[in-house]
């Protein structure tokens, strides 16, 4: 046993009191006087300055030895799972501040659990140690390296919760989802250059796979990262598997707008999916609210099982002013009902907008005066078909038309989503760099191919804007004994894509023939993604991102040159699934930044957007950043969300962005991992097992409440 | 009656009491005949001149009281027997032991008066400035304890007596149950400077000592020879002494009170107690006490309270059902007051029992102060 305040035990010399009261009070007794003692029974008398009532000295006895205990911080000390070095080193510990570092469980936050492992590490260091402090996931500033380590235990002791919610920078505190690696620089920087010293990093978090087990990237050589789990992992450890895992652990794992359909174009389809961390079964009534602008507009209650992740859909009308649907509305997702000691997940912040038309500009390398051998009436007849025609622009180039606007108006192709360059004539060079850097805003660009298509030129003067380079085009071969050449089918989508992520089964191009088809090289950078391929493996659609847009590839021709994929049902999916995953790249109606974003998450910032122009964001709890315009080339300062909840961003000159910015769900408290699986030991190292404080005074204090009951029962009884 | 005596009374006897003596007639001194004052109907025979009847002559009567007209005409010795008169003579004895001193404590009306400047004049001066006999228990009156309620109803009790005896012109003393026998008890007398000078001892006398009621009551019955009243005046709780304890000492008593009552006197035992003697109630009921009689002798209690009192009340309930008892074997009257009520509502108590005794709210009334009128 040992105790914080060793000083305070001098108060057990306290109990003595009792034992002079009861003395005391034997020998100032009542004293009566009366005449007539001959009465008084003899026998009833007894010696006088003796301990009366043993029972009740005892219990007042008891209570005060355990209050002194509770005052001097009693602990016990009891061998725990820690692994420490064994030498004097230097130590530098690192808390888990991320969103998981909030969840309650059993009355106590993953945070507390850290700090007193960490208080525990700093009692269990060897002699000569030195040790610091950091904090990932907070602009908590870090505590360099010390031989006393008093202030560190204070400033442990200090960091409540409170105090981690209000840390200098608002923001990125409690909410952000950082790995260590991440920051591995700024750690290794923390260390003072001293090679003979050994240099440890003891990680303490959760034991779960976004906590210790997150572990990786290439530390230098004299740095070991040595992974502390909490005392309640360390239980787990000792158990046999999911000791710790919470009972009921709901959340609102993600959150999707469908657009709307045809004949609803106002309306929008919002659907929440509720996801159960914890162990199953058991079956609980949720109630989940829909608020729209403060103001909750519905209220679901349904049953959840956990087994399976639950979809709740809300279709929602968007209002209309003047003909037109209102501008974004902040909303979010609430789970009103459950507490489940974690509370980033119960909310989902977004913003309700209609999606403005999707604007698809087709350049048409090929006219034809044939509707069949034209790309333009193919893709147009499938796109109108496939999109509501509010919700669709199509404006036609023609290759000059394009190259004029890219150099003499650029501004005009602003509002492009989606550019399908059908059978172009490979693009100059300058055409090239300004199409890629539209890319990277977000614009999405679909090349189909055909007879005017040169690989040589492609690659030479666009490969940037490719998913793989272009080998010559060649036919299908030609079977024995027959002329014309042979033609092959494509194989059913492949679902991984997230092409086909909403309904890969819509796509039916199977009855397709080909004849002739570009031929790829492949990549071993592995860049590309086949969205759908050939019967005998060649890709037919691949896919690529190049910044925050999408880059597309089809193999063969549009029209009915090389293929009859244009006359097949399923072309009309084909072509929506891609126009809609590329136009992705640029949603809100363009916007320059997604809709949804992770919390902590820096946001870059386009270089050119803040050359002139200020940058303001404005957010939740009056959370406001500014950023100046820079010079020319120079890299702008990322945006910062800090909280969870709604952001506007605000550009000086131009139109602003709406961003909601969510917990990222992987902080979410995982299912406990086997015991075997969980934070993985230093084998390297010469450890020894560090000894833990459990304190005591919680009991000590219980016990002299119940000792003072017990004495307040039997005084009333013997009064 | 003297102005001075009555004051001295007046001084001893409590004013309440007092106030309402015209309107007593304390047991067993009779109404007077009107216009014989201090001449009472004996019921024995006695000298005086009134006839109350003829019997036949028996040996030892006086020979003077032979009727011999009345023998003539029977033919047999008649003897006269005459109405009985008597003076009687009345001795009040006054327990002293601690016990009788117990109780709130209350002015104590001696210090004041002591306090007044001495004068040649006894009879101006007051009682208790007079240098008498020496008080045998406190020789230094500043060193005395302060008086109780208990003693000084005893007190009052004792002179009340004493008073109404001397206004029927009976002889009459106050016998303090002191060590005896270095005095002779005191003789019954009329005489005034006799009169002050008891009074001014029972003044001056404060309970602080062991009982010597036996003793006294032994002497009396051999000292007394003529028929007196005899009354007693104490709390018969603890008559133990030096050499006797409690229960030898009241069967002393008690032998010696037979005594008396074959000698003809007649008997009063006046039991005077306490509300805590009777009653053993002390607030709060303390699980533990330290009990401390008047005479220095304690021993703690470290038992419960409420048992204790229960063992005392029936220990005490045997103990006066037993006082009762002989007392009622020798024809004794035997009366009780309590030191904490209304001395005139329980003497008026004992009083509805007399015959001739008017009721007392006929006599006087008494104001809501407690002063009668």
């Amino acid at each position: 046993m040992s105790f914080g305040a060793p000083w305070l035990l001098l108060g057990l010399f306290g109990a003595l009191v009792p034992i002079i009261a009861h003395l005391f009070h034997s020998h100032s007794r009542r004293r009566i006087q009366l005449s007539s003692l001959r009465f008084v029974p003899q026998g009833s008398t007894t010696p006088q300055r003796r301990l009366q009532d043993r029972g009740l000295l005892f219990l007042r006895i008891l209570a005060w030895i355990a209050i002194a205990l509770s005052l001097a911080d009693a602990r016990c000390q009891k061998s725990s799972q820690l692994q420490i070095e064994a030498r004097p080193h230097d130590a530098l510990l690192v808390l888990d501040a991320n969103a998981r570092a909030q969840h309650r469980r059993d009355e106590q936050s993953q945070w507390d659990r850290q700090r007193s492992a960490a208080l525990d590490l700093l009692q269990a260091l060897p002699p000569g140690s030195r040790a610091a402090l950091a904090f990932l996931g907070s602009q908590l500033p870090p505590q360099p390296f010390q031989s006393d380590f008093t202030t560190l235990q204070t400033r442990l002791t200090a960091l409540g919760e409170e105090e981690l919610e209000q840390s200098p920078v608002p923001g990125l505190d409690r909410q952000s989802a950082i790995a260590i690696h991440e920051r591995r620089l700024q750690l290794s920087g923390l260390f003072e250059p001293s090679p003979e010293r050994p240099k440890r990093i003891y990680y303490i978090a959760e034991a779960a796979p976004r906590g210790l087990l997150q572990i990786k990237g290439s530390w230098p050589a004299n740095i070991e990262v040595i992974p502390v789990p909490t005392r309640e992992a360390q239980n787990a450890l000792g158990s046999s598997g999911g000791g710790a895992r919470s009972a009921r652990q709901i959340g609102i794992a993600s959150l999707r707008v469908a657009p709307p359909i045809a004949t609803q174009p106002s309306t929008l389809r919002i659907e929440a999916t509720l996801e159960n961390y914890g162990s199953a079964p058991w079956t609980e009534e949720l109630q989940l609210q829909l608020q729209v602008d403060g103001q909750t507009v519905s209220t679901q209650r349904t049953r959840f099982s956990g087994r399976e992740p639950l979809k709740v859909r809300w279709n929602y009308g968007l209002e209309h002013e003047g003909g037109e649907t209102a501008g974004p509305q902040a909303a979010r997702v609430r789970l009103v009902n459950h507490r489940d000691g974690y509370a980033p997940d119960d909310q989902y912040f977004f913003w309700l907008s209609n999606p403005k038309a999707l604007q698809v500009g087709i350049v048409n390398g090929d006219p034809s005066e044939q509707r069949g051998h034209d790309e333009v009436y193919l893709l147009t007849t499938a796109l109108r078909s496939a999109f509501v025609p509010e919700k669709l622009s199509i404006i036609g180039f023609s290759p000059e038309a394009l190259r004029e606007a890219a150099t003499g108006d650029p501004q005009s192709l602003d509002d492009l989503d989606v550019l399908i360059m059908a059978n172009v004539v490979a693009p100059s060079k300058k055409l090239a760099r300004f199409l890629e850097q539209r890319v990277r805003a977000g614009m999405g660009l679909w090349w189909t191919v055909g007879n005017r298509v040169s690989a040589k030129d492609y690659n030479q003067k666009a490969l940037s804007l490719l998913p793989l380079s272009l080998r010559e085009a060649s036919y299908v071969a030609t079977q024995a004994g027959a002329t014309a050449p042979q033609s092959i089918g494509v194989e059913a989508p492949r679902g991984a894509h997230p092409l086909w992520r909403h309904n890969p089964g819509a796509v039916d191009l199977q009855g397709s023939s080909t004849r002739r088809m570009f031929l790829l090289t492949p990549d071993p950078k592995g860049q590309a993604q086949t969205a759908l391929a050939f019967q005998h493996g060649a890709p037919a659609l691949l896919s690529k991102n190049l910044g925050q847009g999408k880059i597309a590839l089809l193999t063969t021709t549009v029209d009915r040159d090389w293929s009859d994929l244009a006359l097949r049902p399923g072309f009309v999916e084909l072509v929506r699934a891609t126009v809609a995953w590329l136009g992705q790249g640029r949603p809100g109606g363009g916007s320059l930044f997604p809709e949804s974003v992770a919390v902590g998450a820096p946001l870059p910032i386009p270089a050119a957007l803040v050359e002139q122009n200020e940058v303001r964001v404005i957010g939740p709890k009056g959370y406001e950043q500014k950023i100046p315009p820079t010079l020319p080339d120079t890299p702008a300062p990322p945006l910062l969300l800090p909280r969870a909840g709604h952001y506007r961003v605000e550009i000086a000159g131009q139109k602003g962005a709406r961003i909601a910015a969510n917990v990222d769900r992987g902080e979410s408290p995982p299912p406990q991992p086997a015991a075997a699986q969980q934070s993985p030991r230093p084998q390297k190292t010469e450890t020894k097992l560090a000894t833990q404080s459990i304190p005591i005074w919680p009991y000590c204090v219980a016990f002299a409440l119940l000792c003072l009951l017990l004495e307040s029962v039997l005084r009333r009884r013997s009064a | 009656m003297n102005p001075s005596i009555q004051r001295a009374f007046a001084e001893l006897i409590p004013p309440k009491l007092f106030a309402a003596l015209p309107h007593l007639r304390l047991p067993p001194l009779r109404r007077p005949r009107r216009g014989t004052q201090g001449q009472y109907r004996d019921p024995r025979p006695g000298g005086a001149m009134e006839f109350r009847e003829h019997r036949r002559y028996q040996p030892g009567d006086d020979p003077r009281r032979i009727d011999w007209r009345a023998a003539a005409r029977r033919d047999e010795t008649i003897t006269r027997i005459q109405e009985g008169q008597s003076q009687r003579p009345l001795i009040a004895v006054l327990d002293l032991h601690a016990g009788m001193n117990y109780g709130a404590i209350i002015p104590d009306i001696s210090a004041t008066a002591s306090a007044t400047p001495q004068s040649s004049d006894r009879a101006t001066r007051g009682l208790f400035s007079f240098r008498g006999a020496t008080n045998p228990v406190h020789s230094d009156p500043s060193a005395a304890p302060p008086l109780r309620e208990k003693w000084q109803l005893a007190r009052g009790l004792a002179a009340l007596w004493a008073y109404q005896s001397l206004q029927q012109e009976n002889p009459t003393a106050i016998a303090l149950a002191k060590s005896i026998p270095e005095r002779r008890p005191p003789r019954p007398s009329k005489n005034p400077l006799a009169t002050l000078d008891y009074l001014e001892e029972l003044a001056r006398c404060i309970p602080h000592a062991a009982s010597e009621l036996a003793p006294c009551l032994r002497a009396l019955s051999q000292e007394l020879h003529q028929p007196n009243i005899v009354v007693l005046i104490s709390d018969w709780l603890d008559l133990s002494n030096e050499h006797q304890d409690a229960n030898e000492a009241q069967d002393a008593c008690f032998l010696a009170l037979e005594a008396l009552s074959k000698q003809g006197h007649t008997l009063v035992g006046i039991e005077v107690l306490h509300r805590d003697e009777v009653e053993f109630r002390f607030e709060g009921h303390p699980k533990h006490a330290r009990f401390e009689d008047p005479r220095g002798r304690l021993f703690a209690v470290e038992t419960d309270i409420a048992r204790v009192r229960s063992a005392y009340l029936s220990a005490l309930r045997a103990h006066r059902h037993e006082l009762q008892q002989r007392a009622d074997a020798l024809s004794m009257r035997w009366l009780s007051l309590r030191s904490d009520g209304d001395w005139i509502s329980q003497l008026q108590g004992t009083m509805r029992s007399e015959p001739d005794s008017p009721p007392l709210e006929q006599s006087f009334k008494i104001t809501p102060s407690g002063e009668p009128q």
